[in-house]
């Protein structure tokens, strides 16, 4: 299952995805983010109903946040993180305490600065 | 050890106290000081001189004649230390014996050695190893482990008249 | 002693320090169960006491070992899970282990299989039970592959394909983990524009820094089915041979850094700059450049575009994870330190002390010469006396830790021999003392944990009753002050009822019942002789062997106990005892002519007596200071020395548990190191003294028992009352 909303506050652009972050619905994702990048300043995604993530997504996200970059764009990931996220960010490497807060400074995933002890 | 046992010729050191000459087996004795500074330690009876530094050990020192009940001496140039090694207890503690001075180390045979007198003696005869004779003189060899036996110490220490006095009123107290 | 003796008496030797560890990982393990970790010491523990033990003909030990090591094996597999009843088990087979290496004739040890009948019950019945002979799955070669730990430096870069063909790298990645610490840093940099990206390629790739003891095929087998399309680079990287000098080298020679700055570097061990530089992430150039900046290298490197975050991340990564890795095995280098026979530890102590004494005499001498030399020479002596006194007492220190984990099977016996239920806790068990304090500390600790269980902790149902959890606490901690270590035992039971115990020392006529006395003065009221506040006698306590014996224990050790209580909420024991025994700080003082140290640290102030004041004080032994009126002891006549008293006599002042007390002396010298030296058999009844010491001239100065003396003091005072 894999689908989505989005809620347009002002410039903000929300994206609320339900269902899996795999690689099954990856071409999906792709299409979702690139049309709703395109036509906003600051795009927020909120993970917290999915239940499921990979690797492929996971880059996909960090594609989608490079762009942002590149274009001055801003995107930021928001809601509740679901432990499945967290953990596959954890075991690939992404490792960060708060990896789905707005703030993507230092030892978010996205700079992807390893933490983990185990 | 009683004289039954002497039966090979054995090493004496001799001193002197109170004019009379003692020995002691050689095998005990450790060595001999001059005379040194005594730490007095108080509340214990007179014939505990005190204690010594013995190359940075605490040793105490004994005063044989007091000990025997003679009389005091000054010390001279001749009175010494003699640094023996006892058995208190079944422990092993080195002592210093103060003797007025010490003579010489005298080998004597069984034949040389007679049990110690049961009467006729100023001195403890359980002290008395045996009697030693050396030309027409007696010399008294020294048990030196029953001399320094903690049953020995208390007995004087109870007739010093020391706090143990008290101790003993204080036990009276209702518990 | 023939050879083999030795071997064996190095096994038992061997084989008790196991034991105690073992002791200590169940009690660990009984808290947490599922700590692997605990198993596997646990497991090794016991398969090194039968290993060794068929070595050196215990046969009887290893077969004993052999069943519980089996169960063991067992755990270690999740094959069985840790109970209560297990733990039980096995901390009697490890008492049945010892009693083998202590009396191996005893007739105890027949009983043993029963031990060994209950653990086979232990074992699940769907579970086929292992033959008794299969071989102990830890290959011979374990113990020395924990002590080869190598550090991987791990590329892999998946072809981008990986994911189609079903292989998930993060389950690679797991794998790795599984070997040993580890540390991953996913790689970015490839990942395209979000355009171009094909969401169903692999565009990562990964820096793992992997410690393990495996050996780098074990990390290839990881890989063996991606191996054929994928980029794999397993670099040695810490080998746990020094590079630290030849780093340091890099770094001085070339002017980078100084030496002094790579001091305050170490620790870590490679520079963020030297790992990229190895990994081929950047040029030496680069490096050199950046580092000319004065900056943190990361930080300029990626400013200036040489190398992307990521791989400064990686590169940090690395760093980290050797540094953490070295400090572990630096760790471990020195717990597993060197064994000495404790009493070429007292020789040692003993030689130092000698030192200390002729250190006194030479700065002395000098002092009194007219040689500047010598006072150089001397004072350099002085220096380095103190420092190997120093260096000698932290070698005598040993943590406290390991009295503690006694105690908690001392606890656990105990609770459940009285039908309570107590838990135990712990804190500052790394905290030092001297060996011999801490010998001398077992009887009284345990005396006082026994009370706490005994008298002080309620059984399940009158705490249920009274609002408390069922079970009950009893907290143990230990933790430094100045030159005392405080230990702290600490229930949270009935509390100590004051009016009982003042009633009770009424009664007893310990004191006036007019007096008023402060409630912790009323608490130490426990601690004077045949105070028992048991009503009910039991096994353990309340046998007249009183809290007056843990006093006793204490002082001689030169410490003080202190009692805060409330009841209904517990009672806390503070013991203050010195750190070390063997070396304190005196102060010199004179009577009659002899002189006496008194111990410096109880010492406040000192002042003057003359007739007057003795005058004006109406016969009673009382010094006013600044308005407080403080008793005095008057150590010529205490220890009834004969000779004229100087016109001016000198009272020091002192403080010892709340009680300020003067002693007078004839004239106070000033202080003095003070190597404490018994005073032997010979006057172990003489009253007022704790030892003796050798001052610089060789003579011997005693050293006074302030407590003692205090006590006798307060005795003669309470025998007095009772006499009205």
């Amino acid at each position: 299952m894999f689908d989505f909303s989005i809620k347009e506050d002002g410039e903000i652009k929300v994206l609320t995805i339900n269902g899996e972050l795999t690689i099954q619905n990856a071409n999906a994702l792709k299409g979702v983010l690139l049309s709703t990048l395109q036509d906003t300043e600051t795009l927020i995604l909120n993970i917290e109903n999915i239940t499921g993530a990979d690797l492929s997504c996971l880059q996909m996200l960090y594609s989608a946040y490079k762009a942002g970059e590149q274009s001055d764009k801003r995107f930021r990931l928001s809601g509740n993180c679901p432990e499945v996220f967290k953990e596959t960010a954890r075991d690939a490497g992404y490792f960060s305490d708060d990896g789905c807060g707005l703030h993507c400074d230092k030892g978010c995933i996205w700079t992807g600065s390893s933490n983990e002890k185990r | 050890m009683s004289t039954a046992e002497i039966t090979e010729t054995t090493q004496h050191l001799t001193f002197e106290l109170d004019n009379e000459v003692f020995a002691l087996d050689i095998s005990q004795v450790r060595e001999v000081l001059e005379y040194t500074n005594v730490t007095k330690v108080p509340q214990t009876p007179d014939f505990m001189t005190g204690v010594i530094n013995l190359r940075g050990g605490v040793v105490p020192v004994v005063d044989l004649r007091l000990k025997f009940g003679m009389p005091s001496a000054e010390r001279t140039v001749n009175t010494c230390i003699i640094i023996v090694e006892v058995s208190l207890d079944g422990e092993s503690t080195v002592l210093g014996a103060l003797a007025d001075s010490v003579q010489e180390v005298l080998e004597l045979g069984p034949d040389q050695i007679e049990p110690a007198p049961k009467i006729g003696t100023k001195l403890n005869t359980d002290f008395i190893e045996g009697m030693g004779k050396q030309d027409d003189k007696f010399i008294i060899i020294l048990d030196i482990d029953k001399v320094f036996s903690t049953d020995e110490l208390a007995i004087v220490q109870d007739s010093a008249g020391s706090i143990e006095d008290e101790n003993t009123e204080r036990q009276e107290l209702p518990q | 002693m023939s050879t083999s003796e030795q071997h064996k008496n190095a096994y038992r030797e061997e084989a008790y320090e196991l034991l105690s560890e073992l002791e200590t990982s169940l009690l660990e393990l009984e808290e947490s169960p599922d700590d692997t970790e605990l198993i596997a010491s646990i497991f090794r523990a016991l398969h090194t006491i039968k290993g060794s033990g068929s070595m050196f003909g215990f046969d009887d030990i290893t077969a004993f070992t052999h069943e519980v090591e089996t169960v063991y094996d067992m755990v270690r597999n999740g094959e069985m899970s840790v109970t209560k009843e297990l733990i039980d088990l096995t901390l009697s087979a490890r008492d049945y282990i010892k009693l083998m290496l202590d009396e191996p004739d005893s007739e105890d040890i027949s009983k043993a299989g029963e031990v060994i009948t209950s653990f086979k019950k232990l074992i699940p019945q769907n579970k086929p039970d292992l033959p008794a002979s299969s071989p102990a799955p830890l290959s011979q070669g374990n113990s020395e592959s924990i002590e080869n730990n190598s550090t991987y430096r791990i590329r892999f870069r998946p072809s981008p394909e990986i994911f189609t063909t079903g292989t998930n790298p993060v389950h690679l990645i797991n794998e790795l983990r599984e070997l040993g610490e580890c540390r991953v840093v996913a790689q970015k940099d490839n990942i395209p524009d979000l355009a171009e990206i094909n969401p169903e390629h692999c565009y990562m790739y990964w820096d793992i820094v992997l410690t393990t003891d495996q050996g780098s095929n074990a990390i290839k087998d990881i890989f063996i089915f991606v191996e054929d399309d994928c980029e794999l680079s397993i670099d040695i990287i810490d080998d746990s041979s020094n590079a630290e000098e030849g780093l340091k080298r890099i770094f001085t020679d070339q002017g980078y850094i100084t030496d002094e700055e790579f001091r305050n570097l170490s620790g870590s061990h490679k520079k963020v700059g030297e790992i990229l530089l190895e990994r081929g992430d950047i040029s030496t150039e680069d490096l050199q450049v950046a580092l000319k900046k004065q900056e943190r290298i990361g930080e300029v490197l990626v400013k200036e575009g040489k190398v992307s975050p990521g791989k400064v991340d990686s590169a940090l990564a690395e760093q980290k994870h050797i540094n953490e890795t070295r400090k572990k095995s630096v760790k471990t280098e020195t717990s597993s330190s060197i064994r000495v026979a404790s009493d070429k530890l007292d020789t040692l102590v003993n030689l130092v002390g000698e030192l200390v004494t002729v250190q006194a005499r030479l700065t002395q001498t000098a002092a009194t010469g007219n040689n500047p030399e010598l006072v150089l020479i001397s004072e350099e002596v002085e220096r380095l006396t103190e420092e190997l006194r120093d260096n000698t007492m932290s070698v005598r220190m040993v943590p406290i830790g390991t009295m503690f984990t006694k105690f908690k099977r001392l606890v656990r016996d105990l609770s459940s021999e009285m039908g309570k239920d107590v838990q135990i806790s712990t804190e500052g068990a790394e905290t030092e003392l001297d060996k011999t304090v801490i010998e001398r500390l077992n009887d009284p600790m345990v005396h006082l944990i026994r009370n706490s269980i005994d008298h002080g902790i309620e059984s399940p149902d009158s705490r249920t009753a009274a609002g408390k959890p069922g079970h009950g606490m009893l907290h143990l901690s230990a933790r430094h002050s100045g030159t005392y270590v405080l230990i702290e035992i600490k229930d949270d039971g009935a509390g100590l009822d004051p009016e009982a115990i003042r009633n009770k020392a009424i009664e007893r006529g310990l004191i006036d019942p007019a007096s008023e006395l402060s409630e912790r003065e009323i608490f130490a009221l426990i601690l004077t002789p045949g105070f028992s506040t048991a009503a009910k006698i039991t096994n353990v306590s309340g046998r007249g062997v009183g809290m007056d014996v843990v006093k006793r224990n204490i002082e001689a050790l030169r410490g003080s106990i202190d009692i805060v209580s409330k009841k209904g909420e517990g009672t806390t024991i503070t013991l203050k005892l010195p750190l070390t025994l063997a070396i304190i700080d005196g102060l010199l003082v004179t009577i009659g002519g002899e002189t006496y140290v008194i111990p410096l640290a109880i010492v406040e102030e000192c002042i003057e007596l003359t007739d007057r004041d003795i005058e004006r004080a109406h016969g009673r032994n009382m010094a006013n200071i600044r308005g407080e009126i403080v008793p005095y002891i008057n150590l010529r006549e205490q220890f009834s020395i004969n000779g004229r008293k100087p016109d001016i006599e000198q009272i020091v002042i002192t403080e010892i548990e709340d009680h300020r007390i003067g002693f007078v002396v004839d004239d106070v010298i000033g202080e003095h190191q003070t190597v404490i030296k018994s005073l032997g058999r010979f006057y172990k009844d003489a009253e007022g003294l704790s030892g003796a010491t050798i001052l610089g001239d060789g003579t011997v100065a005693l050293i006074l028992d302030v407590p003692k003396l205090l006590q006798n003091v307060e005795k003669e005072t309470a025998v007095n009352f009772n006499r009205n």
